[in-house]
C-alpha cells in the first residue's frame, strides 16, 4: 500500500530532469532503430513504453524508460547518440542497444559493425552505465548464408568480448510473421510490439536486479 | 439542261450558282475558315503525337501498362480477382526484387537482384554494352544459363568485368553483360545499390527465395490494343483486391514527378488544342456572320421575286455547308502534305521521336466544326433573315446589317452546347472544357460591353469640331456599330486565347526548370555521422570535388498540432484519413536552415529569422512544404510539438515553400530554424555534383574505403533519364506555344483583312466626294489602331485573370504575374491590325473611286 502511494505522488510530481536528479529513479534506455522508434505504430504502442508501462508491477523501485529509438541509424551513430542521452547528472541504470539492422539492410561491413558496437558498449561503461544488453538481430534469408552468418555471429562476439548480457534475437517470433509484422515486412505491428516487449521484459528483469 | 435542273432542288442550284458567281468571295471564305481549322487541326494532331510519344515513354519507365507489387505472393483470390478485371488478351509477366550480397574475387557487396522472365522488357529496350539496345525476348539468354547482366558501378566496386565470376546465394554466375541503359532507372526511385538481371529460375536455384526473405513480387501488365484504359483498370483492380499492401501503379504513375508534370503537360496540350479550337470558332462565326450579312440585299432580291423563306434559307444554309466542307477538305489536304515535312522543318524544336499522323477523328471533327460549326454560329443571323425586307433594296445608303437582340439570344444556345461538347472531347476532360468554355463565353460578353463602352467613349469624345482624321475614324466605328462590335469581341477573344498559352507556359517551364547539368548531384550520402562530416569534406576536397549541398537530419515523431495530440483517438487526428494518420505515426526527419535553399521559394509567411532566442520565450520558428503543409491541413501561426529522441521541441509555422523537384536535392519537410535542435542527434545527408564517370569511380571507392557506413547512391542515370524527359516536355511546350501563336495571328489577320475590306465602300465615298488621300491613310490607321489596341489590350488584360484562374486550377497554384507576353501580343495585335487596315486603304486608293464604285465589295 506504501508502494503504491508512493509511485502515485512520483507520478503527480511528474518527471521533470530535476526531479530526475534529485531522486533514486533508475533510468533504462533503449538505443535503437526504427523497431525500437515504433515506426508504423503509436509512439504509446512501441515496445519501449510498453515495458515502460509493465514494469511498476515487476520490479519494486521506480523506473524511467527514454526510448531512444531513431528510424534508419546504424550502429555508427551509436557513440554520438549516447553522448546526447548521457549528458544529465545521473547515468542510467540499463543501456539496451539495439542497434545493427540498419547495417545488415544495408549490406554494411560486418567488421565496421562490430567495431562500432563495442565503441558504444565501452563508451558506456567508461560513464558510469552498469548494465548494457545487446540485443541480437538477424538478416533475412536473401542476404545470402554467408552474410546472415558473419552477421548474427557479431553480437555474440560483442557481448562476449565487453562482458554484456545478451539478448540473442529481439525478433524472436516476430521476424518473418506476416501477421506480427506491417506490410513492409519487416516492422512489427502493435502484436509483434507487444511480443517483442515481452522478450526484452524477460531478458532486462534481471538486469534491474529482479529474477 | 432542262433534264439535269429538274433533278437538282432549285435551292441547291441556286446555293452552287451563288457559290460560282462570287467565286473570290467563295474562295476567300473557305480559305480563312480553313486557316483557322487547319491551326485547330495541326495543334491537335502534334498533340495526340506528343501525348502517345509520353505515354510510350512512361510504359517503358514502369515496363508495362499496369504494374502491381506486393511483398508477399498473392492469394489464390488474388490472383482471381486480378485475371477476372483484366481484359481479354492481355499479357502478364513477372519479376522477384530482392537485396543480397554478391561476391567476386574475395569482394562482396550489397546488390539490388532483379529477377525477370522471358518476356522482358513489354515496353522499351535495354542498353546493353555487348548486344546493344534489346527488346523484349533478350532475356530469354538469362533463363537457362547462369548468366547475370549487371549495373556498370558493380564492376568499380568489386574489381571486375565482363566475363568475370560472380556469386550470389548458392550459385555462381558469370556476367555476360553490362546495362547501361535501363528504361525502368526513372521510374523505380533510387535503390541503395547497383542492379544485377537474372532469370526467374536461376534466381530459384540461389537459395535467397526462402521462408522469411523479403522479396518484392510484380505483376506487369500489358493490356491488349494500345494499353488504353490502364488508368481505369488500376482504380477497379484496386476497390477489386481489397488489399492495402498491394501497389498498383498504371503506366503514368511510373514517376511521381514525371507523373505530376505529364498530367501538367496533358492539360497543357489541351489547353492548346482548345485555345485552337476556339480560334477557329471565333474566326469561323466572324465570317459566317459577314458573309450573311453581305447577302442581306440578295436576300432581299429573292423575297421581293416571291421566293419563300424557307427556300431562301435553304440556300444559304447549302452555301454555308458547300464552303464549309470545302475550308475541311482543303484544311485535311493541307495537314497532309504538310504533317509529315514538319518534323524535318522544325529540327531540334521537335521533341525527338515524335512523328505526326493525321488521325481520322480530327479530320472528322474539323468536318463537325466546319460545318456544323458554321451553321451553328450562323443559326442566329438565319432566324434573322426574317427580318429583312425588300424595301430596304430601295432605301438610300442602307446599311445591311443583321442586328441582333436579347431576344434573340436563345439562338445561341445551341453554338454554346456544341462549343462546349467540342471543348470537353479535345480537352478529353469535362472539368478542363467546362471550365475553358465558362471562361470565353464570360470573356465574350465582358468584350461586347467593353466594345460597347468603347463605342460610348468615342461618340462623347470626338465630335466634328475635331480634327476630320479622328471625326472620320470615330465615325466609322461608331456607325456601324454592329460590326465594330463583332470585330471587338473576335480580335479580343483572339488576344485573350493568343496570351493564354505563353503564359501558361511560363508557368510550367518555371516548374520544369532546372539547374546546368553540372550542378546536378551525381552522388546522394547517406547517413554522415556528425564527427564525419569535416574529414569527408576534407577527403573529397583533395579529390578535386566537394559536397554541393549537405544538410543536418534529425529523426523526431511529432506529438501534438496546436496543443492537442495527434495519436490515434485524438482530434485532430480523428479528421485525418486512415493513410494519413499512417502518416503521422512514422516520425518525421527534421533538419534546421537558416535560409531558403536555391532549389526551394517562399509561398506563404516570413523567412525563418537565422537564430533562436530561448529567452524570448517563444517557439521556434519552422519552414513547412507547401505539399506536406495541405496534406495534413496545417497553417501559419500553427504550433507543432515534436519528441526529439527524448527532449521535447516546439516550433510555430511562420513559412510555407515551394521545393523545385528538378533541383534533384535532398529536402524536408519541416525545417526549424537554427538554435533549437541543433545539438540533437544527427546525421547529415549530402550530395556531390556531377563527376566525370573515372573521377566518380574513384570518389565513390574512397568514400567505401573510408567512410564505409556512408551509403551511397549514384543518382547520375536516373537524373539523366528523368532530365531527357523534361527536355522532350520544355520542347513540346515550346513547339506547341508557338503553333498555337500562329494559328492566332492567322486567325486575326483573317478577322482583320476582314473588316478593312468592310471598311472599303466608306473610303471610296469619302474619295469620290475628295478626301485627301493623307486624311484618309491617317483615318484608317487611327480606325484600326484604335480598334486593334483596345480589343487585344483587353482581350490581353482578361488573359492575365485567365492564366490565373487555369493555373490555380488545374496546375497546382503556380503562378506568377508576367507583363511581358501580354504588353509583347498588344503591341504586335494593334500593330498588325493597324498595318493590315492601311494597305487595305492603301490599295484602293491606287484604284479610280469610278472603278471601286462600279466592283461590289469582297465578291
Amino acid at each position: 500500500m506504501l508502494k503504491r502511494l508512493y509511485l502515485v505522488i512520483l507520478a503527480v510530481a511528474g518527471f521533470s530532469p530535476a526531479a530526475l536528479a534529485a531522486s533514486p529513479v533508475a533510468r533504462v534506455i533503449f538505443l535503437g532503430d526504427s523497431i525500437t522508434e515504433g515506426y508504423g505504430v503509436n509512439k504509446s504502442a512501441a515496445y519501449p513504453e510498453l515495458i515502460a508501462e509493465a514494469l511498476p508491477a515487476k520490479v519494486h523501485h521506480p523506473i524511467k524508460v527514454i526510448n531512444a529509438g531513431v528510424s534508419g541509424s546504424t550502429t555508427a551513430s551509436a557513440v554520438s547518440r549516447l553522448k546526447w542521452l548521457l549528458k544529465g547528472p545521473t547515468q542510467p541504470t540499463l543501456l539496451v542497444i539495439a542497434l545493427g539492422g540498419n547495417d545488415g539492410l544495408r549490406g554494411l561491413d560486418v567488421k565496421a559493425m562490430q567495431q562500432h558496437l563495442t565503441e558504444a558498449v565501452r563508451y558506456a561503461k567508461a560513464h558510469g552505465i552498469q548494465q548494457v544488453l545487446i540485443a541480437g538481430m538477424q538478416m533475412p534469408p536473401n542476404y545470402g548464408q554467408g552474410y546472415l552468418r558473419e552477421f548474427a555471429a557479431v553480437f555474440p562476439a560483442v557481448a562476449k568480448a565487453e562482458q554484456t548480457a545478451l539478448l540473442p534475437f529481439l525478433l524472436d517470433g516476430v521476424g518473418g510473421d506476416p501477421k506480427l509484422n506491417q506490410a513492409d515486412g519487416i516492422h512489427p505491428n502493435g502484436a509483434g510490439q507487444q511480443r517483442i516487449a515481452q522478450t526484452v521484459l524477460q531478458a532486462i528483469l534481471p538486469l534491474l536486479g529482479n529474477n | 439542261m432542262s433534264k439535269r435542273a429538274s433533278r437538282v432542288p432549285l435551292w441547291l442550284s441556286l446555293a452552287w450558282r451563288e457559290t460560282i458567281n462570287h467565286k473570290w468571295f467563295s474562295l476567300a471564305f473557305s480559305l480563312s475558315l480553313s486557316l483557322g481549322l487547319s491551326g485547330f487541326l495541326i495543334l491537335d494532331t502534334f498533340r495526340a503525337s506528343l501525348s502517345a510519344h509520353l505515354d510510350e515513354r512512361s510504359r517503358a519507365m514502369l515496363g508495362a501498362d499496369l504494374r502491381l507489387t506486393a511483398e508477399r505472393p498473392l492469394t489464390p483470390s488474388e490472383e482471381r480477382a486480378l485475371h477476372a478485371e483484366l481484359p481479354k488478351n492481355s499479357r502478364e509477366r513477372r519479376e522477384l526484387s530482392l537485396l543480397s550480397m554478391v561476391e567476386s574475387q574475395g569482394r562482396s557487396r550489397l546488390a539490388d537482384i532483379k529477377a525477370v522472365d522471358g518476356s522482358y522488357p513489354f515496353y522499351g529496350k535495354i542498353g546493353l554494352r555487348l548486344a546493344g539496345q534489346v527488346g523484349e525476348g533478350a532475356a530469354l539468354a538469362l533463363l537457362g544459363k547462369p548468366q547475370v547482366w549487371v549495373y556498370p558501378e558493380l564492376l568499380t566496386q568489386l574489381g571486375i568485368s565482363i566475363g568475370s565470376p560472380l556469386r550470389i546465394g548458392d550459385v555462381d554466375f558469370t556476367i555476360a553483360d553490362v546495362v547501361d541503359r535501363d528504361p525502368a532507372s526513372a521510374s523505380m526511385g533510387f535503390s541503395i545499390a547497383p542492379k544485377v538481371f537474372v532469370g526467374i529460375p536461376q534466381l530459384e536455384r540461389t537459395s535467397l527465395v526462402a521462408k522469411g526473405s523479403r522479396i518484392f513480387r510484380s505483376w506487369l501488365i500489358k493490356l491488349p490494343g494500345e494499353g488504353e484504359g490502364a488508368d481505369a483498370i488500376s482504380r477497379t483492380l484496386t476497390t477489386a483486391l481489397k488489399a492495402s499492401d498491394v501497389r498498383i501503379k498504371p503506366h503514368r504513375g511510373a514517376s511521381e514527378e514525371i507523373y505530376r508534370a505529364l498530367l501538367h503537360l496533358s492539360d497543357f496540350l489541351g489547353l492548346v488544342a482548345l485555345v485552337a479550337l476556339f480560334l477557329a470558332g471565333v474566326g469561323g462565326a466572324y465570317l459566317c456572320r459577314s458573309f450573311l450579312e453581305r447577302r442581306s440585299k440578295d436576300i432581299a432580291i429573292l423575297l421581293s421575286l416571291g421566293m419563300d423563306l424557307r427556300t431562301v434559307r435553304l440556300v444559304y444554309v447549302a452555301q454555308l455547308v458547300l464552303l464549309a466542307t470545302a475550308a475541311a477538305a482543303v484544311t485535311s489536304l493541307i495537314a497532309t502534305l504538310l504533317l509529315p515535312l514538319v518534323p524535318a522543318a522544325l529540327g531540334t524544336l521537335m521533341p525527338e521521336d515524335v512523328a505526326p499522323h493525321l488521325r481520322p477523328g480530327s479530320v472528322g471533327l474539323v468536318l463537325l466544326m466546319g460545318v456544323g460549326g458554321s451553321l451553328l454560329t450562323c443559326l442566329p443571323m438565319l432566324a434573322r433573315l426574317a427580318g429583312v425586307q425588300p424595301a430596304t433594296l430601295f432605301q438610300e445608303g442602307h446599311n445591311p446589317e443583321l442586328t441582333l437582340g436579347f431576344k434573340h439570344a436563345a439562338w445561341w444556345l445551341p453554338v454554346l452546347v456544341l462549343f462546349w461538347l467540342l471543348a470537353v472531347v479535345t480537352a478529353r476532360g469535362l472539368t478542363l472544357g467546362s471550365l475553358f468554355t465558362g471562361i470565353f463565353f464570360a470573356a465574350t460578353l465582358l468584350f461586347a460591353a467593353a466594345a460597347w463602352c468603347l463605342m460610348q467613349g468615342l461618340n462623347r469624345l470626338v465630335s466634328p469640331r475635331s480634327r476630320l482624321a479622328w471625326w472620320l475614324a470615330a465615325l466609322g466605328l461608331a456607325r456601324h456599330r454592329i460590326a465594330t462590335m463583332a470585330s471587338f469581341v473576335a480580335l479580343a477573344l483572339g488576344a485573350l486565347l493568343i496570351n493564354l498559352i505563353p503564359q501558361i507556359r511560363g508557368v510550367l517551364e518555371h516548374e520544369l526548370a532546372h539547374p546546368s547539368t553540372a550542378s546536378l548531384p551525381s552522388l546522394f550520402l547517406f547517413d554522415i555521422q556528425d564527427e564525419q562530416l569535416d574529414p569527408l569534406q576534407q577527403s573529397l576536397h583533395e579529390q578535386q570535388t566537394k559536397l554541393s549541398f549537405f544538410s543536418p537530419l534529425i529523426r523526431s515523431r511529432l506529438i501534438s498540432i496546436n496543443g492537442t495530440s495527434v495519436e490515434a483517438g485524438g482530434s485532430p487526428a480523428s479528421r485525418f484519413s486512415e493513410e494519413t494518420k499512417q502518416e503521422l505515426r512514422r516520425g518525421y526527419n527534421l533538419s534546421y536552415r537558416a535560409a531558403l535553399a536555391d532549389s526551394e521559394e517562399l509561398v506563404s509567411g516570413t523567412p525563418v529569422t537565422p537564430l533562436y532566442r530561448a529567452e524570448l520565450g517563444v517557439p521556434a520558428q519552422l519552414s513547412i512544404e507547401e505539399k506536406f503543409a495541405d496534406r495534413l491541413g496545417l497553417h501559419l501561426g500553427d504550433i507543432l510539438r515534436f519528441d526529439v529522441q527524448g527532449v521535447t521541441a516546439e516550433g510555430v509555422i511562420v513559412n510555407t515553400r515551394r521545393v523545385h523537384w528538378t533541383s534533384f536535392e535532398p529536402n524536408f519537410f519541416i525545417e526549424f530554424q537554427p538554435g533549437l535542435i541543433d545539438d540533437a542527434p544527427k546525421t547529415w545527408v549530402a550530395s556531390i555534383p556531377s563527376l566525370p564517370q573515372a573521377a566518380k569511380d574513384l570518389v565513390q571507392a574512397s568514400l567505401v574505403r573510408n567512410f564505409s557506413n556512408v551509403s551511397i547512391i549514384d543518382v547520375s542515370a536516373t537524373i539523366e533519364r528523368l532530365l531527357g524527359i523534361l527536355a522532350q516536355m520544355e520542347r513540346a511546350l515550346a513547339f506547341m506555344a508557338m503553333l498555337s501563336l500562329l494559328a492566332g495571328f492567322a486567325v486575326v489577320f483573317a478577322i482583320a483583312r476582314y473588316q478593312s475590306l468592310k471598311r472599303l465602300p466608306d473610303i471610296t465615298l469619302l474619295k469620290a466626294l475628295g478626301t485627301n488621300f493623307s486624311t484618309l491613310r491617317w483615318t484608317a490607321v487611327l480606325e484600326f489602331s484604335i480598334l486593334g489596341a483596345t480589343a487585344s489590350g483587353v482581350g490581353a488584360a482578361l488573359s492575365i485573370g485567365g492564366a490565373f484562374a487555369l493555373a490555380h486550377l488545374l496546375f497546382d497554384h503556380l503562378w506568377s504575374f508576367t507583363w511581358q507576353v501580354p504588353l509583347l501580343t498588344t503591341l504586335a495585335l494593334t500593330l498588325s491590325t493597324t498595318i493590315i487596315g492601311l494597305v487595305s486603304v492603301w490599295r484602293s486608293l491606287e484604284v479610280s473611286a469610278a472603278k471601286l464604285l462600279q466592283e461590289a465589295p469582297l465578291q
